[in-house]
């Protein structure tokens, strides 16, 4: 993204959107963010019974975040995408040894962000009584591989 | 966004969904992960996993867990504390992509879950699922933030 053109995120493959999200990721800016949402966008939280509403709530939500929390570094475990769906799936790291899986469903609306859903879990130790049947994976060893068509 | 919820007493429970051979569609995964629930409940475990491929498998990737194999998945899930409840909070589905949102709770308490399923020929061959704890609305977004059912 060169800040004068907006890209169509619906004419992404996975690799150019993974490059997207991760380069977003890498230099947050609400600006950008607020440049690929759709005019209905909708962010909602399920956890906490949040919904933000408009693309403009959003992007003053991004800008104050910095004043009340470290922004935290997001790696892109996975994403999926089909057709104006992308599923991501993120390790959110807030320093100080907090660590969380993240997964977004994300449905594009006219090459732009419409609806987005996140959801942060908690990582847990494997139970061992279930170890029988199960194998340990590394965290970046998902299995499948990204679907190069949009 | 119309919030949709679960279909509730017109839910079949015995009757096998044909959904072999075609794209399945966000009504059908609805009534999937609705039958497995309550098939499992039910103490049917065969009639709960039919909607998984031999091959299947899951991954659980905030405790880095893998199940390879339906007959694996059988095994853990016949070992599980049962007779847990589920309530779909939405599906999204695109080609061979399906993505349940869902609450299931544990002594009253609930757990949000993520269930990524990839399908190929009707059968879901892979699924990643995410299990998410409710939290509180920090006070600092408020003005951005709309409450909605959690």
């Amino acid at each position: 993204m060169d800040g004068q053109q907006v890209p169509n995120l619906e004419e992404m493959d996975g690799l150019r959107a993974r490059r997207f999200l991760e380069e977003l990721y890498a230099v947050p800016s609400a600006e950008k963010a607020y440049a690929v949402r759709h005019e209905d966008f909708i962010m909602e939280m399920p956890q906490s019974g949040e919904r933000i509403r408009g693309r403009e709530k959003m992007r003053a939500f991004q800008e104050s975040f910095p004043d009340h929390a470290t922004p935290p570094t997001i790696r892109v475990r996975r994403l999926l995408i089909r057709g104006g769906l992308w599923v991501g799936e993120g390790v959110i790291d807030y320093g100080e040894g907090t660590v969380l899986n993240s997964v977004a469903v994300v449905e594009l609306k006219e090459g732009r962000i419409w609806r987005d859903t996140r959801y942060f879990a908690e990582p847990f130790e494997a139970p061992g009584w279930r170890s029988q049947w199960v194998e340990p994976m590394g965290p970046d060893a998902a299995t499948a591989p990204t679907d190069p068509s949009p | 966004m119309g919030r949709t919820h679960g279909t509730g007493r017109r839910h079949r429970a015995h009757r096998p969904l044909a959904i072999e051979g075609r794209t399945t569609g966000e009504r059908e995964i609805r009534q999937l992960v609705h039958r497995q629930f309550v098939m499992m409940r039910a103490g049917d475990f065969d009639a709960a996993h039919e909607w998984y491929a031999d091959g299947v498998i899951v991954e659980w990737p905030q405790s880095a867990e893998r199940i390879r194999g339906k007959g694996n998945l059988l095994d853990l899930r016949r070992a599980y504390p049962g007779g847990v409840r589920c309530e779909v909070r939405r599906v999204t589905n695109r080609r061979d992509l399906g993505v349940s949102e869902y609450v299931i709770r544990y002594d009253g308490r609930p757990v949000y879950v993520t269930a990524i399923a990839e399908f190929d020929g009707g059968k879901v061959v892979r699924e990643t699922h995410y299990f998410a704890d409710p939290f509180e609305a920090p006070r600092w977004r408020s003005q951005w933030v709309e409450r909605m059912e959690s």
